[in-house]
């Protein structure tokens, strides 16, 4: 899997490279074309990894782990996005509207990690009292 | 769409070049507007594509990361 991201990502510099003298702005849609198949070749992987972990809390749903995991994986894809979407942002050339998306990702990570953090300090505060 | 083939990298260099090239000629045979034209055409081909990829790039992260 790993050698076909690093043909893609080849393919993806010499198409950004030809295209460069003489359209710019295709040589920009190569490499989002390039990142895009990448990602696609990644996203196989993690969904075979999101599939054993939900596996995983079948068997563990006693201590209601299951929410907690739905969370996680947002939180995957949520970095997943907007770290290629920051980096489009960056090859486009205007990096202020790349740290826009970053400060958009965190933000959004830090609403979805927030029930998690509660449901923690509740069990602790039950086994504490 | 194939997702796994790089051919969609080369497609799209390979509408940058035929598009450079038409218009070098239509600009050495003085028809500048055609040229022009021509130029859009590449560009919004190119696009279609690349937005055709991302929106299949979202609806898979929807299903399998369960995201929106």
């Amino acid at each position: 899997m790993f050698i076909k991201v690093i043909l893609l990502a080849f393919a993806g510099v010499i198409a950004s490279l030809a295209l460069k003298q003489i359209k710019p702005e295709l040589a920009i849609f190569s490499a989002m074309g390039a990142g895009i198949l990448i990602l696609f070749a990644v996203l196989g992987e993690i969904s075979g990894v999101v599939a054993t972990f939900m596996t995983l809390t079948k068997q563990a749903e006693s201590f209601g782990g299951g929410d907690i995991l739905t969370s996680i994986v947002k939180i995957i894809g949520i970095g997943y996005v907007t770290e290629y979407s920051a980096s489009v942002c960056d090859d486009f050339g205007s990096s202020s509207l790349a740290k826009k998306v970053q400060l958009g990702g965190k933000v959004s990570i830090f609403l979805i990690s927030l029930p998690v953090v509660f449901s923690v300090i509740e069990s602790v505060a039950k086994l504490s009292a | 769409m194939n997702l796994a083939g790089i051919d969609i990298i080369f497609k799209i260099a390979a509408v940058g070049l035929i598009t450079a090239i038409i218009n070098y000629i239509l600009e050495k045979s003085d028809k500048k507007e055609i040229a022009t034209l021509v130029t859009l055409t590449g560009l919004i081909m190119v696009l279609a594509m690349v937005v055709s990829m991302i929106a299949d790039l979202f609806s898979s992260l929807k299903t399998m990361l369960a995201l929106f």
